[in-house]
């Protein structure tokens, strides 16, 4: 089995709203993979989806080679899911949701969960329901690591969390993702931090388009341009400029294509092109720029 | 699991609207008082009755009584209006004869005035609910002081069980009172009773005129007749053959003393026992079946009437003063005549379940078909089935489940189906 | 890992379970005071001759008390794992869905369950201080069903609760109340004597019907 996910024609709408049209991924074994889009962009349905709790109008998805609508128990046991929002049993106390999973899963090593949480500095016996959601997730990512899976689904796990939360968990999940041959799948509107450990994203748009690719690529080759207010036609975006956004400075183009074909396409659109400048750019300005920001 | 799942929720479905569907269209299209009552009329000499008109009345012949038809008539087809009606039966309507200044009446060569009727009438009924066996019993007994010292009955502190002995248990402690129930229980042992008793028949209540006390059936089925007289035991083995099989007793106080009660057996032969040394004179009833019929005898100073009947046909049989059959009649109630909506429904449900029937004090879960009519149901429901399988192209061994499901539940089974709908539900 | 499971919803239903607890001992004492109350406004065998002979429920308004209980039940129980969807959590434990839910039912209906026969109990036992053997059994039987009826409306509860769509989740409506108002048809004290067992079995067919609604929930389309 070499692909952990495997996602195969996938149609799905809400009523006439078209969320995916033919979206084929793969995420192979041993991979980190971040699902990227804007909110709204169907994230969270397309967990729902690969994990069999929500039927998709059309195309399958498999995990570690499972139908998602017909996850076994076994394969079940070596996926670890976390829910938007950390959901978790609220009533129940820090020991007593770590006895209760204990009991599930036959790999479960509660010093990772305890490694977690321990710097909560909460007594054991504190109920979830008392806690902050950073407090919450440190529960909630304590438990999927200690379950110890082969395929963590984590969706959207930098809600709710300050910035040191995050970092700790990324330090715990570097940690655990040494061990080799885990397979990722990670959604987020946020990209910070992602960057250290993802080897592939894909990015879902609105609409049903979807981009996959790998993050080296994507980082290396994806560009942003300045272009100085000028007065000349402002430029529209192409098969070449993936976006375009208008800033206070001039005008923000997006693209896999380096300086001089931009230009020449500037020039092909009837524009101008004079003080077309690169500006080097994070991760994050990256994918805001690859997305768009509204 | 999922078929277990699904048909538990389709079964409990089904049975959900067995029992309402028809109990909305009770509520919808029933009607009230579907029987028939009728009486022997000592002035015409023949059977007259009141029911209630189903379908087209003939013209101008029938009454609005409180806004249902009802239309009045004998056995010769006469029709009648209702004052003709009651003036027919003078002892039933003696108070509206009196008020119409038809008293007294000269009826047979006697005279009857108002107080005369009054007194010399008596009705008993027995239904089949109030047989023993057919409505939850009280289990313990009161027996009533018959001579009082004061005037009016009085509830006794004690009420008793039949076992192994007769047991009191007062009321004010709840405990045994050993003494009285000693006391009993020997007395009906001197007189041959033999424990368990089978049976107890009183009238529990001391609105009556005055108390007869309670008559016992012992585990031979010997009857004896037991009465609280200034406290001690009175008790008293009646003649009364254990070999005929007592089933019920009725008993009634009424003043005319000319008998105890009702005495059914188990062959479903029904007697009145005698004041006269607890003789039993058996009421000439042919095809009597306690279990299904309303029994009821009307006596008045002349004529005693036997009426019974079941949810069809009404039997009555007339008696003389000493029990000797006059005169019989048969007739086929009007109200038992399906009305077009009972029709209709009943080629649209293949059958209803019921959880009241008027012939028990008991809840039930009776299961009612509807014959030939249930099969069209069925049939129609099956091929509004097929049609929308063949159309949808669907197939498949729960389709095929589905399809059993109706053939046994009609539209029951077709509508429980919208509620598990069978593409939804597969993993 | 059943017996986790089992655990964890005992954990989440205690401090209810408890309240509704409260909730039918209160009820009881008040049974009790009304039924005392008899015995001080009359003689005793004028009590005897109205409860005895004309039926009198000074138990009556027990009537609805388990279909409260098992309402109440169902509902702080399936309420908050449908908040947020939170049921997926149990159902993606690598437990078989049938077993999970069952699991959940089984601690719900053994919560309510035992409630009700704290209240049978109590009804005979108070009952009992009073009355003859016979009117004790009688009281148990009038008030048996009205248990039947508590037990009923947890299931249906949890069938309306669990369902993911509105529709069906109206028509689930439909059909609980109506399997509930099975046993609260009244008649005659007593009078459901002979057809309880076959409403039990009645009951324990409608109790797999969960799982449809809950299979629904985990693999449904939307």
């Amino acid at each position: 089995m070499k692909y952990a996910i495997e996602v195969n024609n996938l149609h799905h709408c809400y009523g006439k709203r078209v969320i995916y049209q033919d979206l084929n991924f793969k995420v192979p074994r041993g991979k980190v993979f971040g699902l990227l889009g804007k909110n709204g962009v169907g994230k969270t349905t397309l967990i729902k989806i690969l994990m069999g709790f929500l039927r998709p109008t059309g195309g399958e998805c498999r995990i570690l080679g499972d139908n998602s609508h017909a996850l076994s128990p076994a394969t079940r046991c070596k996926v670890g899911l976390l829910f938007e929002g950390h959901l978790a049993y609220e009533f129940m106390s820090i020991e007593g949701v770590e006895r209760f999973f204990a009991t599930f899963y036959p790999k479960w090593k509660r010093e990772l969960y305890y490694g977690l949480t321990d710097r909560l500095g909460l007594p054991k016996s504190h109920k979830i329901a008392n806690m902050s959601e950073g407090q919450r997730s440190q529960v909630v990512l304590g438990l999927i690591m200690a379950q110890q899976p082969e395929v963590m689904i984590l969706d959207d796990y930098t809600m709710g969390l300050d910035a040191g939360y995050r970092r700790l968990f990324l330090d715990y999940l570097a940690d655990y993702l040494n061990q080799g041959d885990i397979t990722v799948l990670v959604t987020s509107h946020i990209v910070q931090d992602l960057e250290k450990f993802v080897h592939e994203v894909i990015f879902l748009e609105r609409g049903g388009q979807a981009s996959q690719m790998e993050l080296q690529d994507f980082l290396q080759g994806f560009r942003q341009y300045l272009l100085p207010k000028n007065g000349s036609k402002p430029p529209q975006k192409s098969d070449l400029l993936k976006n375009v956004e208008e800033t206070s400075q001039g005008t923000m183009l997006y693209s896999f294509a380096d300086m001089g074909k931009v230009s020449e396409h500037l020039t092909e659109q009837g524009g101008d092109n004079r003080g077309l400048c690169e500006i080097p750019m994070s991760f994050e300005d990256a994918f805001i720029g690859f997305t768009g920001r509204y | 699991m999922l078929l277990l799942a699904r048909y538990a929720l389709m079964l409990t479905a089904v049975l959900v609207l067995a029992v309402y569907v028809p109990m909305l269209f009770d509520a919808s299209f029933g009607e009230r008082d579907k029987k028939t009552h009728m009486f022997y009329s000592p002035v015409l000499k023949k059977f007259i009755w009141r029911e209630l008109v189903v379908g087209t009345p003939p013209e101008g012949e029938i009454e609005d009584v409180h806004h249902a038809q009802y239309v009045q008539m004998d056995q010769d087809g006469n029709r009648y209006t209702r004052r003709d009606f009651e003036t027919m039966l003078p002892f039933i309507y003696y108070k509206n004869m009196d008020v119409w200044g038809l008293l007294p009446l000269e009826l047979e060569g006697q005279v009857f005035d108002k107080e005369v009727m009054r007194d010399e009438r008596q009705v008993m009924e027995l239904k089949p609910r109030q047989i023993a066996g057919r409505s939850p019993g009280d289990g313990v007994h009161p027996l009533i002081e018959s001579v009082p010292d004061r005037a009016g009955l009085v509830f006794p502190e004690e009420r008793f069980r039949l076992d192994q002995a007769m047991s009191f248990i007062n009321a004010d402690f709840n405990v045994l009172d050993r003494e009285k129930s000693i006391a009993y229980t020997q007395a009906l042992s001197e007189e041959g009773f033999v424990f368990p008793g089978r049976l107890v028949a009183g009238k529990p209540t001391i609105l009556k005129p005055f108390d007869e006390g309670v008559f016992l059936v012992d585990h031979a089925g010997a009857v004896f007749h037991v009465k609280q007289v200034e406290g001690e035991p009175w008790v008293v083995r009646t003649p009364i053959d254990p070999a005929i099989g007592v089933r019920h007793i009725k008993i009634s106080e009424n003043s005319r003393r000319d008998f105890y009660g009702l005495l059914l057996t188990n062959d479903d032969k029904i007697f009145v026992i005698s004041y006269d040394n607890y003789e039993l004179i058996p009421l000439p009833v042919d095809n009597y079946d306690p279990d299904r019929m309303d029994f009821k005898l009307i006596v008045n100073p002349l004529y005693r009437t036997a009426v019974y009947s079941d949810d069809t046909v009404i039997r009555a049989v007339a008696m003389d003063s000493e029990y000797t059959p006059i005169d019989s009649y048969e007739h086929v109630m009007a109200g038992a005549t399906p009305t077009l909506a009972e029709q209709v429904f009943s080629y649209i449900v293949p059958f209803r379940v019921d959880m009241s029937d008027p012939n028990t004090g008991y809840a039930v879960l009776r299961v009612t078909t509807f014959g030939v009519n249930s099969l069209i149901a069925i049939g129609m429901a099956l091929a509004a089935f097929v049609a929308v399988a063949l159309r949808t192209r669907a197939k498949g061994r729960m389709l095929a489940l589905d399809g059993v499901l109706v053939a046994f539940s009609g539209i029951y089974g077709l509508l429980a189906m919208i509620l598990a709908p069978r593409e939804n539900v597969c993993p | 890992m059943l017996k986790a499971l089992l655990l964890k919803e005992f954990v989440k239903l205690r401090a209810f379970w408890i309240v509704a607890l409260v909730f039918n001992m209160c009820m009881l004492g008040y049974v009790y005071i009304t039924m005392n109350g008899l015995f001080r406004l009359d003689h005793a065998e004028v009590v005897w001759y109205r409860v005895i002979h004309l039926g009198q429920l000074y138990y009556s308004s027990l009537t609805y008390v388990p279909a409260v209980t098992g309402l109440f039940i169902a509902a702080v129980q399936f309420f908050p794992e449908m908040r947020n969807q939170r049921f997926r959590i149990s159902l993606h434990l690598p437990i078989a869905p049938h077993l999970i839910v069952m699991g959940h039912v089984f601690v719900g209906f053994l919560a309510v369950a035992v409630i009700l026969i704290i209240d049978l109990a109590g009804l005979g036992l108070m009952t009992h201080t009073r009355f003859p053997g016979e009117v004790v059994a009688r009281a148990l039987t009038t008030a048996a069903p009205w248990m039947l009826a508590g037990l009923s409306t947890y299931l249906g509860a949890t069938l309306v609760l669990l369902e993911p769509t509105w529709k069906i989740r109206m028509l689930n409506f439909a059909v609980a109340a109506g399997m509930t108002g099975l046993f609260l048809r009244g008649g005659v004290p007593g009078a459901y004597g002979p057809i309880l067992p076959i409403l039990c079995a009645a009951l324990l067919i409608y109790t797999p019907s969960v799982l449809l609604p809950a299979y629904r929930f985990r693999y449904r389309r939307v």
